[in-house]
């Protein structure tokens, strides 16, 4: 860790330096505070502020619009609850990030352990005809590449913390600048490079080790 | 890796370094192989994000979503006040409660082991160090007060520590 800040050049100009922001000063934190004392429009101003933002990450994980909207729906629900535990050290936007991906993985969690559950009670003889008919289909339909990529990707953020996971897909996904994301989470840029640079090199060695146990 | 390099590494994966630092970039990089096979790695996995990027179409939600959220934590204030107990953080705090009770439990068992032994030791230690039966000279006969007045002699008279 030493070794890493260390070699990341520090800023010192004043260009360069992000300031650190004070979410409880922001409009937006004006509303959270009503909202946390119970005013409904507020929430609601909230939930279409950011309903978007959320559905879209969800969708893009679960590719599934009714899955989408019904686990978008417990997110903001979830959000409703937790609401007074919302302290402003990042941006709200950041924080039901959070929340969103750890339902996404929730959700994609039980899923398979529902596929496991109802594959180990199917008999042999159901086993036998389900493994015929995906022969035969596999045959034909054409893959699934996103599919596929979609969950080797999540399998590969499960390796990294949860904030680890928040900037790379604020980054990638929805294409935010260092400074952008220094903004949201209240961290400096050279902060945000150090921890997204050691991110990365967690998801390369993540792959590497998937790679070296498919072998 | 050189810092020049590791600073820029955001804005090159994203195309955002250009002119003359994306070629002392590339340069810096061509004179550290290790770091250029590091960094065309950071790219491969940075591809894999576009398997959950959406377009902004894509990602419409209707009108009556808000109503939807009220359906959902309307339902959730109903729940029955047993959850609370099947709630994670709950769950959390009765396993603490319960490795507490244990060892607790544990402590008194041990405790309670040890004070038994320590009476056993006493007992053991009484029956062991029973002073010597003396043995009274008494000469009884068929007198009852001449047998009243040796006996009283023998149990009045100093005894031998």
């Amino acid at each position: 860790m030493a070794t890493l800040t260390a070699t990341f050049p520090t800023h010192t100009d004043t260009a360069t330096r992000t300031k650190r922001v004070a979410f409880k000063d922001t409009p937006e934190a004006e509303i959270v505070r009503r909202a946390q004392a119970g005013d409904q429009a507020a929430f609601r101003t909230l939930v279409e502020q950011h309903q978007s933002k959320v559905f879209s990450i969800i969708y893009g994980i679960l590719r599934k619009r009714n899955d989408a909207e019904d686990i978008a729906q417990q997110v903001f629900a979830k959000i409703y609850f937790s609401l007074k535990n919302f302290d402003f050290r990042s941006s709200l936007l950041t924080w039901m990030y959070k929340i969103t991906v750890n339902e996404c993985y929730d959700y994609l969690r039980k899923k398979k352990v529902r596929k496991l559950v109802y594959e180990s009670d199917m008999g042999q003889d159901d086993e036998r005809t389900m493994e015929n008919s995906q022969l035969a289909t596999d045959k034909t339909a054409p893959i699934d590449r996103r599919t596929e990529n979609r969950d080797y990707l999540m399998q590969l953020l499960s390796k990294v913390s949860e904030e680890e996971r928040m900037l790379l897909i604020q980054k990638e996904v929805e294409g935010l600048t260092v400074q952008e994301l220094a903004a949201e989470t209240g961290l400096n840029e050279n902060t945000i490079k150090v921890k997204l640079f050691r991110a990365r090199k967690k998801l390369v060695s993540a792959a590497s080790k998937l790679e070296r146990a498919a072998v | 890796m050189d810092p020049f390099v590791k600073d820029r590494i955001e804005e090159y994966l994203t195309g955002d370094l250009l002119g003359s630092d994306l070629e002392k970039f590339e340069e810096k990089l061509a004179e550290d192989p290790e770091a250029m096979e590091l960094i065309e790695s950071f790219g491969e996995s940075a591809s894999l994000f576009e398997a959950i990027r959406v377009e902004p179409t894509e990602a419409t939600l209707g009108g009556d979503f808000y109503a939807h959220v009220q359906q959902v934590i309307d339902k959730e204030k109903e729940i029955p006040f047993w959850a609370v107990f099947t709630e994670p953080f709950m769950l959390k705090r009765m396993a603490f409660g319960a490795l507490m009770w244990m060892f607790a439990l544990g402590s008194l068992t041990l405790m309670s082991d040890q004070s038994t032994a320590r009476s056993t030791d006493l007992a053991d230690m009484i029956l062991r160090d029973q002073p010597a039966v003396q043995l009274f000279q008494a000469r009884m006969i068929s007198g009852l007060e001449q047998n009243r007045e040796a006996m009283l002699g023998v149990v009045l008279a100093p005894r031998d520590e």
